[in-house]
C-alpha cells in the first residue's frame, strides 16, 4: 500500500466575484499521484501550472472538486471535510517564504515548540525535543531565545524544517522550500534534508520550478503538464521531452559565459 | 565616455564595519556583475551610490564619481532616475498597492517634467520596450493583478522612464521563476545592445552572471576579493571565496571545478 495515493483529482478556481459569469479556470485535470514511504519525489512545473494547488490538496488544506486522496489507505478528509487530527500530524509542510510562515513575535523556541504544544507536550519533555530538533537542523541551542525574525533567511528556513519534523511526520511537502535562498545556502539545506530523510525515514514531495535542484536529491521526478503530474524517467537528457519539461530545460541559464 | 564609479567606499553601522574599501566602475554598454553570498554588503553598496543608505548605516570613507567628477550628497541624489535607474528585488513590495500602474508612471514622469497629456503615450512606449505587446489595458491595472515577472518588467520600464545611462539592478530575478527570469535577462541584454545602457547586476547566482555580465566583482564580508572578466572568473577563479561560489554553482549542473577533479 502506498503512503499517499491521489486519484482522478479535478480542481478549478472560480474567476471574478461571487456573481461572475466567467468560466471557472481548471487547474488540475484528472491528476493522479503516488508516494511510497520514505521516498523523495520531485514535482516540477512553471508558475501557474497547479503544483502548489496539488500540494494544498495533499495537505488537506483544500478540497478537490472530484477525486480521492488516500493516506495509508484512509481518505484524507472525513465526511465533514475535516482532516482527522491523527492524520494531520503525519503530513507537514515547509513553504517558500520562511518570514511569512513564522510569527514575528515568536522566539526560535516558540516556533519549533508550537506544534508540539498543540499535541500536549510540555515542560522538560518539550524543551528536550525542541533542542534535539534544533541541533538536528544544524542550529545552536544557545540561539533558541532569539526572535525568529532576527535569523537570516537560511537559518529561519532551518527552523521551519525543524518545526515540520517535530511531530515525526510520514510525509513532508517542500513547496519551493529552498527557492528564496542563495545558491550556497540552497546546497546546504538540500544536503540537510537528504540527511534527515535518511535518519528519520520521512518521505518528501519536493515542489520546484528549478530543474537543477532535483539532481542528486529526488529519486523520482514528475512534471506538471496540462494539469496532470506525469512521470519522467530522465528529466535531464531524455530525448522526446514533454513540452512543459522542455520549457523548464530551456529556461535553465548557461553554466558558463558564452563561448567557453 | 560616460562612467559612474565608486572609490574606496567604507560603510559602517555604529562601530561595526559593513563594507570595506570597495571600488567599482561602470561604463556605458557594459555589464558589471557583483556577486557574493547574502549579507556580504552588495545591496548597501548599490544604495550608497545613490545616497539611499538606510538609517543607522553611515559612510565612513570613499566617494562617488561621475565622469571623473566627485559628487556630493546632492549630486548623488540627482543621479537617481536621471543618470542611474534602480531595479530592486521583490517587485511586489516595490509598488504602491493602491495606485494603478499608470499612476506610478504619472508620478515618475511628472517628476521628470513631462506634460500630463504626453504621459500616457510615453508610458505606453516604455511598456512596449520591456515586452508588453498591448500596454494600454496595463495602465489601468493594479499591481496585485500582475504576476511577479510582469511587475519586474514594469519596474524596469519605470527605471528607464528618465532615460538613464545606467541601471543598478539589485537581484532583479531572485524572486522569479526560471521562465520569468529568462525573460528579464533577455530584456536587460536588449537594453545594453539597443540603448547602450550600462548595468550593475547584483546577484548571488553565478548563472545570471554567466548569461549577461562582461566583468565580475566578487564580494565577501564587505570586501571585493576578486575582480576580473567573466570568462576569466569561470576559467580560473583566484580567490577562495570565488572558488567556493563557482564550486556550488557548477554542482547544480552536475559538474566539478576543473582543479578539484585534477
Amino acid at each position: 500500500m502506498s503512503l499517499l495515493r491521489m486519484q482522478g483529482v479535478w480542481k478549478s478556481y472560480r474567476q471574478g466575484g461571487a456573481f461572475s459569469c466567467r468560466p471557472a479556470l481548471p487547474v488540475l485535470r484528472n491528476a493522479g499521484l503516488r508516494i511510497e514511504a520514505g521516498e523523495c519525489v520531485a514535482l516540477l512545473g512553471p508558475t501557474g501550472s497547479g503544483k502548489s494547488t496539488l500540494g494544498r490538496i495533499l495537505l488537506g488544506l483544500e478540497a478537490p472538486d472530484t477525486g480521492t486522496v488516500l493516506f495509508n489507505g484512509q481518505p484524507m478528509r472525513g465526511a465533514g471535510g475535516r482532516v482527522a487530527p491523527a492524520l494531520r500530524r503525519q503530513v507537514q509542510a515547509v513553504f517558500q517564504d520562511p518570514h511569512g510562515a513564522t510569527s514575528p513575535r515568536f522566539s526560535a523556541f516558540e516556533v519549533v515548540a508550537e506544534p508540539l504544544r498543540y499535541y500536549g507536550v510540555t515542560g522538560a519533555a518539550l524543551r528536550a525535543r525542541v533542542e534535539e530538533l534544533v541541533v538536528s537542523v544544524g542550529l545552536e541551542v544557545a540561539e533558541l531565545g532569539r526572535l525568529a525574525h532576527r535569523f537570516s533567511g537560511g537559518q529561519l528556513q532551518r527552523l521551519c524544517i525543524a518545526r515540520a519534523l517535530a511531530l515525526r511526520p510520514k510525509l513532508v511537502l517542500l513547496d519551493e522550500a529552498v527557492s528564496s535562498l542563495d545558491v550556497a545556502t540552497q546546497a546546504r539545506v538540500l544536503a540537510l534534508l537528504g540527511r534527515l530523510r535518511a535518519e528519520t525515514g520521512v518521505a518528501f514531495l519536493f515542489i520546484t520550478h528549478d530543474l537543477r535542484l532535483v539532481r542528486g536529491f529526488a529519486q523520482r521526478c514528475l512534471v506538471m503538464q496540462d494539469g496532470q503530474p506525469l512521470d519522467v524517467a530522465d528529466p535531464f537528457t531524455g530525448g522526446s521531452a514533454l513540452p512543459a519539461l522542455a520549457a523548464l530545460r530551456d529556461a535553465i541559464l548557461p553554466a558558463r559565459p558564452r563561448g567557453m | 565616455m560616460t562612467t559612474l564609479a565608486i572609490e574606496g567606499l567604507c560603510l559602517a553601522a555604529g562601530a561595526r564595519p559593513l563594507v570595506r574599501d570597495v571600488s567599482l566602475g561602470l561604463k556605458r554598454g557594459r555589464v558589471l556583475g557583483l556577486v557574493g553570498a547574502s549579507g556580504g554588503g552588495k545591496s548597501l553598496t548599490v544604495l550608497a551610490m545613490l545616497g539611499l543608505l538606510p538609517a543607522g548605516v553611515r559612510q565612513t570613507a570613499g566617494q562617488v564619481r561621475r565622469d571623473g567628477r566627485v559628487l556630493d550628497d546632492a549630486g548623488r541624489a540627482a543621479l537617481r532616475g536621471r543618470v542611474a535607474g534602480l531595479v530592486q528585488q521583490s517587485p511586489r513590495a516595490c509598488f504602491n498597492p493602491i495606485l494603478t500602474i499608470g499612476q506610478h508612471f504619472t508620478e515618475t514622469l511628472a517628476a521628470a517634467g513631462l506634460p500630463r497629456r504626453a504621459i500616457a503615450a510615453h508610458a505606453g512606449g516604455l511598456l512596449e520596450e520591456v515586452g508588453f505587446g498591448a500596454p494600454a489595458p496595463l495602465l489601468g491595472a493594479y499591481p496585485f493583478q500582475l504576476s511577479g515577472g510582469m511587475l519586474q518588467r514594469v519596474m524596469v520600464a519605470l527605471a528607464l522612464a528618465r532615460d538613464p545611462d545606467f541601471l543598478l539592478a539589485d537581484e532583479p530575478t531572485t524572486d522569479l521563476d526560471l521562465v520569468a527570469q529568462a525573460q528579464i535577462l533577455a530584456l536587460l541584454e536588449r537594453l545594453v545592445a539597443g540603448r547602450g545602457i550600462g548595468i550593475l547586476l547584483v546577484t548571488h547566482d553565478l548563472s545570471v552572471v554567466a548569461r549577461l555580465a562582461d566583468e565580475v566583482a566578487v564580494m565577501q564580508d564587505g570586501r571585493v576579493v576578486e575582480q576580473q572578466g567573466a570568462r576569466g572568473l569561470f576559467a580560473a577563479p583566484r580567490h577562495p571565496a570565488s572558488r567556493d561560489l563557482l564550486r556550488t554553482h557548477l554542482a547544480l549542473y552536475g559538474e566539478t571545478l576543473p582543479e578539484d577533479a585534477g
